[in-house]
């Protein structure tokens, strides 16, 4: 985060030394784009969050600890699909999983699928690049994500 | 404001409202909520205002030449080598990942090459 801080005034500082009104242009589009987005990532996010209030991290471990092998890979893959964790949070709940005894190839298929299937953005995605698109992504990183469980299953 | 904007931003206070109502109330489902909403919020504004920025810059300034040339169309394996490398440095939410592909995309990239990779941390 730091560093996304220090290379934003970077880039801002160079590129106002080398062109105010093309800076001022760009910033202003960030913004706008930003303002345009905000409305529906608000409804995103507040639904988000009550989804997850709904499966406190016990659910969550109780589902996928329980069960392993193609079982609990499944319940990782449309679980993490469904949910939107912030980035801080997703990383320490595989450590809660980890110790809780989730075997590692369900862990990876979940984070995996955390990261990249977003069933809760679709809306949000569909806006930039359309439904086709969105869809083709989120399906296509669904199977990946599966594919990366299985082979962590047979090197681990 | 478009009529569509002031409806979603009045769900979203509704919501908001709720939680925060939940705490003097006790509410525990409420709480939850809330402490869950407040994680994505420090999130959100943590790396999109910045991100957003950087956006903009990057339509102003970047050619659409470059992008071209080196993720556009038949650039092959070594544009997807390069937006996976590119793409490995990116952080944040998802979310945060759509604009950027889609300012790349106006500007000539081929959608096969980025459109599944960025997400990684």
């Amino acid at each position: 985060m730091k560093t996304l801080l220090i290379c934003t005034i970077i880039a801002v500082l160079v590129s106002f030394i080398f062109d105010r009104k093309r800076t001022l242009t760009g910033i202003l589009k960030g913004i706008k784009m930003f303002l345009g987005i905000l409305p529906d990532l608000l409804l995103v996010l507040t639904g988000a969050a009550v989804l997850l209030a709904l499966t406190p991290e016990s659910v969550i471990v109780r589902l996928l600890g329980r069960e392993s092998g193609a079982a609990g890979i499944a319940a990782a893959a449309v679980i993490g699909s469904v949910a939107l964790v912030p980035g801080f949070i997703a990383f320490p709940l595989a450590a809660v999983l980890h110790r809780s005894g989730v075997s590692l190839d369900v862990i990876a298929v979940f984070i995996t699928t955390l990261m990249m299937v977003g069933i809760i953005t679709l809306p949000i995605e569909s806006k930039y690049f359309g439904w086709r698109v969105a869809l083709y992504r989120n399906g296509l990183s669904f199977v990946g994500a599966i594919a990366v469980g299985l082979l962590m299953g047979l090197f681990l | 404001m478009p009529l569509k904007n002031v409806v979603k931003y009045s769900i979203a206070t509704v919501f908001v409202s709720g939680m925060l109502l939940s705490f003097p109330l006790g509410f525990e489902s409420g709480i939850a909520t809330g402490r869950h909403f407040r994680d994505f919020v420090q999130e959100m504004a943590a790396f999109l205002p910045l991100m957003f920025i950087l956006i903009g810059l990057l339509d102003a300034w970047l050619p659409r030449s470059v992008i071209e040339k080196h993720v556009g169309g038949g650039s092959g394996f070594w544009g997807s080598v390069w937006v996976i490398l590119l793409a490995m440095l990116q952080a944040g939410p998802l979310y945060g990942a759509f604009p950027v592909a889609q300012i790349l995309w106006k500007k000539g990239a081929v959608f096969g090459t980025f459109s599944s990779i960025w997400e990684h941390l």
